[in-house]
């Protein structure tokens, strides 16, 4: 199982997209879709390409957090960038991703007060 | 014009971008204390205007509220002179460049990349804030897009090297503005209203806002925020680190700033007012050491030990303090386990 990490992004190749998941929901096409926005500054993780994007509206965070399911049809990039200026954010290099189905796991943390799992704010 | 030709010219606005960001923020007190008042007079009458009614706002917060004022009572009259003036500032007397190439769009992508996107850091921030002051009292944000905003310094820094490099004049408006040199403005046929420049602007040295002991940038003592490396962070982090104690690390969600209060403690503070023990430690793909630690003490509000992954980030070599829950013992599944996973399941073949 290929998997590629680009800060709190996990991208986990896999056979399939689930059938609730591709009944449900309609793909974005996008050539250039931010999948993750970080918080704390001005940047997020696009997804760059000719790919069908699931957004998974409610990401079941105590067990996998699964945010997008990705079918890349032609190489596509993940880059991290400058929301306003569109430009490399200059801390994570960009990954490249070959054809196929992925999965986009945000990466969480355990709050040990409230006995909760919370999402990275990266 | 040849190919190092060009390249030459990226370098030389690259530097004049730079020297005029520099010169800025030196000259600060006397940017912020300017009077722009006969300059406005004189803009306006250059489009046949009476002199407006022209308010000076204390801070771009308190510019938020003299805006709000001035469409309250009815004053939202844009105006068709207006549209010329904003037509006239913005005209871009370079289209002939445009068209014999693209050294227009090629410089302007180099300014992009380069000072320009430290001013629009600059502005994030500063809007970032207003509209968290805005929020809770149901006043409503004008976005600076309808206005002059502070990024346009640096496009007038463009301008003025073309100006220089390619003769290209300024038209009479951008000279008048440029000279006005206004932080901020929203105007109407009768009002002006205007925020002046910041009192201070303290960078590192990848122009990020960073100050280590004070604020980064300073309007007064009512508008003055707190920036570690382009990050906001409280103002107790920064002039009063001494008092900053577990659960001020363990109540900040946000792992960013988690990592600010670790770099600005230090490493060893952070740990030692943790408490920490290690567990386990292990090196990954990239070399870097990665850590499990729980702390020395039973917590007695969340009633177990503290466990945390500290890991490196594999682009930037920052280090993470991760919370993760009680019971683990192996580095990679504490690692895994923020993904979800566990160490059999979680095998990254790149890390960026």
């Amino acid at each position: 199982m290929n998997q590629f990490r680009q800060g709190d992004v996990l991208i986990e190749r896999v056979n399939e997209i689930p059938n609730e998941v591709k009944n449900a929901l309609q793909p974005s096409k996008e050539p250039n879709k931010l999948l993750i926005r970080g918080e704390s500054r001005n940047h997020g993780h696009y997804i760059k390409g000719e790919v069908e994007t699931y957004v998974i509206p409610n990401p079941e965070i105590e067990k996998l957090n699964i945010t997008h399911y990705l079918e890349i049809k032609e190489e596509a990039s993940l880059e991290h960038i400058n929301i306003d200026s569109k430009l490399w954010s200059k801390e994570h290099e960009t990954l490249r991703l070959k054809p196929g189905i992925y999965r986009v796991i945000r990466q969480r943390e355990y709050n040990p007060y409230l006995k909760a799992i919370n999402i990275i704010k990266d | 014009m040849t190919s190092p030709e060009i390249e030459k010219i990226k370098e030389d606005l690259i530097a004049f971008g730079f020297n005029e960001f520099d010169d800025y923020t030196k000259n600060l007190s006397v940017f912020s204390q300017k009077e722009p008042n006969k300059l406005v007079e004189k803009i306006y009458s250059l489009f046949n205007l009476p002199t407006p009614e022209i308010q000076r706002a204390k801070n771009p917060y308190h510019f938020q509220l003299l805006i709000n004022e001035v469409k309250e009572n009815g004053n939202f009259n844009i105006g068709d002179k207006i549209q010329k003036f904003w037509i006239d500032l913005h005209a871009n007397q370079l289209k002939d460049l445009t068209e014999k190439g693209t050294i227009y769009t090629t410089l302007a992508k180099t300014a992009n990349n380069t000072f320009l996107s430290s001013f629009q850091n600059i502005s994030w921030l500063v809007e970032e804030q207003i509209k968290s002051r805005l929020k809770p009292q149901n006043i409503g944000y004008t976005p600076f897009q309808s206005s002059f905003t502070f990024d346009q310094l640096g496009i007038f820094w463009l301008r003025k090297f073309y100006q220089l490099k390619f003769g290209i004049p300024l038209t009479e408006t951008q000279k008048l503005f440029a000279e006005a040199n206004i932080f901020w403005c929203y105007c109407t046929e009768n009002y002006f209203v205007y925020c002046p420049h910041p009192q201070t602007i303290v960078l590192d040295e990848n122009n990020k806002l960073h100050h280590e002991t004070g604020a980064a940038i300073k309007w007064d003592k009512n508008f003055e925020l707190y920036v570690w490396r382009g990050i906001e962070v409280s103002k107790d982090l920064i002039t009063q680190p001494q008092n900053i104690t577990k659960e001020d690390i363990i109540g900040e969600r946000n792992a960013e700033k988690r990592r600010i209060i670790q770099e600005k403690l230090g490493s060893e503070r952070f740990g030692h007012l943790l408490g920490l023990v290690e567990l386990d430690k292990d090196v990954d793909l990239q070399g870097n050491m990665q850590y499990l630690y729980r702390t020395k003490e039973f917590d007695t509000i969340a009633k177990d030990f503290l466990y945390f992954a500290k890991v490196s980030c594999p682009s930037t070599g920052r280090i993470y303090f991760l919370s993760v829950p009680p019971g683990l013992n192996n580095v990679w599944d504490a690692v895994a386990w923020t993904f979800g996973k566990d160490k059999e399941s979680y095998r990254p073949i790149i890390e960026t």
